[in-house]
């Protein structure tokens, strides 16, 4: 059973994320490769604070996302300009260097040593020191996440995200700040991961700059391609089953050098099939 | 959202299938399979399966006889967690041999032991993993003693008064640098220059360029012995040979492989024990193992292979409970195993004396220079 | 058999040994410009033609060296013809990759984030699959021992750094008579100009295209086979490759080729000579900040290929 409660709250963490790419990514159309070092910074700040300052969660939860909020700042300011790709490889960049910071700002993060002994969470009195009160503690953040990027999306400001999207010439004609929402855009889908780091921080008791790794921001990426960019209920699917598959697999008996590079392998081909026969994802809107 | 469902139950019936399984004696094994730490993971795989054949082929544990549950765990804390989750609760082994890595090893090790399981480290030296309250339980040795080891013995044995360093970014390294250095000024010598390079890098040369201007007489380095023979074969390209002291790390013979000749007065830290019956065994295990898998064991199956025989013992002498491992395994004293005579303290640390190997002609060499840490 | 040296007492003043790192940190450089220039010109001329960021290029750079290894070490040829099997076995490899992954986007004229986000997919399963085989072990290219290189001005540069540069250079004049003077090559660059009228006029620009990554790739193959000389060949090895190969090209201009040679000399110079103070940790920060800065400020400072 706590293995299910594992996949659960693993599951959730990602739904956050995918969902809060999403909002930059499938509604916004910004081609944004390096959201895992939001979920790095969240889950940084949050362990820093709880482990040195002693911090209460919900003001980490508060912290994660106002830290992470202002990176996405820093990183959809200066790159207004760019165009796709090229935004792609500048927060491709943004997210190593977070990566490198991590691993050698020794005094902020002890580097490689990474954070250890992160509390069990405590909130307003109510332990939720359990696995199955954690898995309820995720879930009521998913469903937050859920809701405002839905609000967000149906609202005029989601209109013209989705606007910019298809096309920012006709956006900026009809007298939009483009660079507003853009901007907008990066901060709110990097709050989210902020908090959903806090959460995964508070889970693991130990962070370490590994887990932080370019290759997150692939898996956030693909869960976002893979359930359709544009559609929350897709970025749900994608994260959920993205999560739960090389799990799966684990439980197929192969040996196991074989089945982890086979997990590998199959979530590679996954990529290519699904980009290349159904970019629209499994519920997506954006045709190719 | 049906999807979902769908899947959940799915997951719950493959979970009840594999927890009801036949009654063997199981025990968990983790270890890094895919990624950077790979080939470490895949030789200690070899050592745990020496170690079961052996105890299967004398017929078990009182008639019963052993499996073992290999799960991968990356080398990292998301992936480590998963792993150590099945093995405690779906496949509910009672004694867990891990921590190959501090980012696994961390985080598994209060898991365990809130199960009641017994959590038996390798090769993490990570200070935090053990703690008073029991379960777990360590065998590598700790950093601290290691750097110290070295530092005296470069100054007080080697007689070299001008050191320098070349460190891997990671956790063991960082402290390993620290405290090297320290011990190494306070006996009186002067450090001159510290390097590092990123895990897994291939070219040094810079960094050897910068430390040959400073021109030091030895230099204390962390790296695996792949690493470690990637730099000594740079050092003989760039004419620049100070005596390398490494750590247990470069225990493994393909550093003579890939380095050839360069190898050649390389120092590295080992376990030691002069306990009658260390020698054969080793070289008991050694035979076994090369006639077994056509290699020769290093260090990881060195040290998996000794976990899993410690488990082996508990299991024999307590019982097949947690609980019961547990308790055998606090009374555990001068267990002999092929990486030294074994005992733990009061929280789960092994009590460790050390000694130095050099590399001469090709092959590992006794030094005889043994020190018990103070 | 080298017997154990005690350390060169040679008693240089510090000036000497100055100038003697600085030489050799000028050398390090050019020998990372070097291989840099033949990642990045295969990757730029693979954005200039088919107008995508090729993620996986750095496996190709990885298959060269593995396919090296097989030809080398498990089957015993000698070096050159090794080397030769390796870069068209790449290439074939490559080729094949861009009919499965690539030629589908292509004829639909999906956006190039869709080719990008498919070579990532193409990159994780090649680098798994590597592994499969191979396993993760890192392998060696090298057969006998160490020896010292030669000295220059006081720095070191060793026979096969000698041969880098010697290769690297030959390929780098073979491209560009390639590129100006053959029918091929002008058909190229006429396709990279612009695809609409190279059609139109006659060129078959779907063997063009082939043809371009099957160069790119050889070129990464054969920086990958180099490398391997030196260093081992283990399945992530391509990870930096990739990141060099794109700051290069950025740096650069990306699609311009002189530019990419600029760029990869450029990067390697800043490589070394930035860790020279530094910490050598931040050597990949380096080229990161690099491509942070040039494609932020690219526009501004190179004009030529911008926005299109």
């Amino acid at each position: 059973m706590n293995v299910v409660f594992h996949l659960l709250i693993m599951a959730g963490i990602y739904i956050i994320l995918a969902v809060s790419l999403n909002l930059i990514l499938g509604y916004a159309g910004l081609f944004s490769v390096g959201h895992g070092a939001f979920y790095g910074i969240g889950a940084y700040t949050g362990a820093i604070l709880a482990t040195k300052l002693l911090f209460p969660f919900w003001g980490e939860i508060l912290a994660g996302a106002c830290v992470a909020g202002l990176f996405g700042f820093l990183i959809g300011f200066p790159t207004l300009r760019l165009r796709g790709d090229y935004l792609a490889l500048a927060t491709f960049g943004f997210a190593v260097i977070i990566y490198s910071i991590f691993n050698n700002w020794y005094d902020l993060t002890r580097g490689p040593l990474g954070i250890r002994g992160i509390p069990k969470v405590v909130l307003f009195s109510i332990p939720f020191t359990s696995l199955w009160s954690y898995t309820i503690l995720v879930g009521f953040f998913v469903l937050i996440t859920i809701f405002c990027i839905r609000r967000l999306t149906r609202s005029a400001f989601g209109k013209v995200l989705e606007a910019i999207r298809e096309d920012d010439m006709a956006a900026l004609a009809i007298g939009k700040n483009i660079a507003k929402f853009k901007v907008l855009a990066f901060v709110i889908g990097a709050l989210f991961a902020g908090i959903a780091g806090v959460l995964y921080a508070h889970y693991v008791t130990f962070i370490d700059p590994s887990t932080f790794l370019i290759q997150e921001s692939f898996l956030i990426f693909s869960m976002v391609i893979f359930g359709g960019m544009g559609s929350i209920g897709g970025s749900i699917l994608g994260a959920a089953i993205l999560v739960m598959l090389p799990e799966a697999l684990r439980y197929l008996g192969l040996p196991s050098a074989i089945a982890a590079n086979m997990r590998q392998m199959i979530y590679g081909a996954l990529i290519v099939f699904i980009i290349n026969w159904r970019p629209e994802g499994l519920i997506g809107k954006t045709k190719l | 959202m049906k999807r979902y469902l769908l899947s959940l139950v799915v997951l719950s019936l493959v979970c009840l299938v594999a927890a009801t399984t036949f009654a063997q004696i199981k025990i968990g094994i983790t270890m890094p399979l895919t990624g950077y730490a790979a080939s470490y993971g895949e030789d200690a795989k070899r050592g745990v399966e020496l170690a079961i054949d052996q105890v299967n082929q004398a017929g078990g544990i009182r008639g019963k006889k052993m499996e073992a549950i290999f799960e991968d765990d990356g080398g990292a804390g998301k992936t480590g967690i998963a792993a150590i989750q099945k093995l405690v609760t779906v496949d509910k082994v009672q004694v867990i041999v891990n921590g190959m890595m501090s980012a696994t090893a961390l985080p598994a090790a209060p898991i365990c032991r809130d199960n009641k399981v017994v959590f038996i480290g390798t090769l993490t030296s990570h200070p935090e993993v053990t703690s008073p309250g029991g379960y777990i339980y360590r065998i590598a040795a700790s950093d601290v003693i290691n750097a110290n080891v070295e530092a005296k013995f470069a100054y007080n044995v080697l007689k070299k008064r001008k050191a320098g360093g070349l460190f891997a970014t990671t956790d063991y390294a960082v402290r390993f640098k620290k405290i090297s250095q320290e011990r190494f000024e306070k006996l009186g010598g002067s450090w001159l220059i510290s390097d590092d390079f990123p895990q897994g890098a291939t070219d040094y040369r810079t960094q050897l360029a910068k430390i040959k201007e400073k021109n030091p007489e030895v230099l204390f380095v962390v790296a695996t012995h792949k690493e470690a023979a990637q730099m000594l074969r740079q050092m003989v390209e760039l004419k620049f040979r100070p005596i390398m002291i490494g750590t247990s790390m470069f225990n493994d013979p393909t550093l003579v492989e890939l380095a050839g000749d360069a190898a050649e007065g390389v120092y590295f830290t080992t376990g030691a024990g002069t306990a009658p019956g260390l020698k054969k065994k080793q070289d008991d295990f050694k035979a076994a193992f090369k006639t077994k898998f056509g290699k020769e064991p290093a260090i990881s199956a060195d040290h998996f292979y000794d976990a899993t025989n410690l488990a082996i013992e508990a299991i024999k002498a307590g019982g097949e409970t947690g609980p019961e491992i547990d308790k055998a395994m606090s009374k555990i004293k001068d267990y002999v195993g092929v990486t030294g005579t074994i005992t733990f303290d009061a929280i789960g640390d092994r009590i460790y004396s050390t000694t130095l190997k050099k590399v001469e002609k090709g092959k590992f060499v006794e030094t005889g220079y043994i020190d018990t840490g103070d | 058999m080298i017997p154990f040296l005690p350390s060169p007492r040679i008693d240089l003043t510090d000036f000497d040994r100055g100038v003697f790192l600085f030489t050799q940190l000028i050398i390090n450089s050019i020998i990372a410009g070097a291989i840099y220039t033949l990642l990045a010109l295969g990757f730029t001329i693979i954005y200039g033609t088919l107008n995508f960021f090729n993620m996986a290029h750095g496996i190709a750079y990885t298959l060269g060296a593995y396919f090296s290894y097989l030809f080398r070490i498990k089957f015993g040829f000698d070096l050159p013809l090794a080397f030769s099997l390796s870069t068209l076995l790449t290439a074939l490899a490559m080729i094949g990759v861009d009919r499965i992954a690539y030629f589908n986007l292509r004829i639909r004229k999906a956006p190039s984030w869709a080719l990008v986000v498919s070579s990532i997919g193409v990159a994780i399963f090649l680098e798994s699959f590597i592994s499969l085989i191979f396993g993760s072990d890192t392998r060696s290219l090298r057969t006998g021992q160490a020896a010292p290189g030669y000295t220059v001005f006081g720095a070191i540069i060793t026979p096969v750094q000698i041969w880098m540069l010697i290769i690297s250079a030959l390929l780098m004049i073979v491209l560009t008579i390639y590129l100006k003077m053959t029918i091929m090559g002008k058909a190229l660059r006429a396709t990279s100009n612009d695809p609409e009228m190279s059609s139109i006029v006659g060129i078959n620009t779907e063997s063009i295209y082939k043809s371009t990554f099957a160069l790119g790739s050889a070129l990464a193959a054969i920086a990958g086979s180099l490398v391997a000389l030196e260093t081992d060949v283990f399945p992530t090895m391509g990870h930096s490759a990739l990141l060099k190969s794109i700051v290069a090209s950025i740096i650069g201009g990306i699609g311009n080729i002189p530019g990419a040679v600029l760029g990869s000399f450029f990067l390697g110079f800043a490589e070394n000579f930035g860790i020279w103070k530094l910490s050598a940790s931040w050597k990949d920060g380096i080229a990161l900040i690099l491509l942070i800065f040039f494609i932020l400020l690219r526009p501004a400072l190179f004009g030529k290929e911008s926005q299109k």
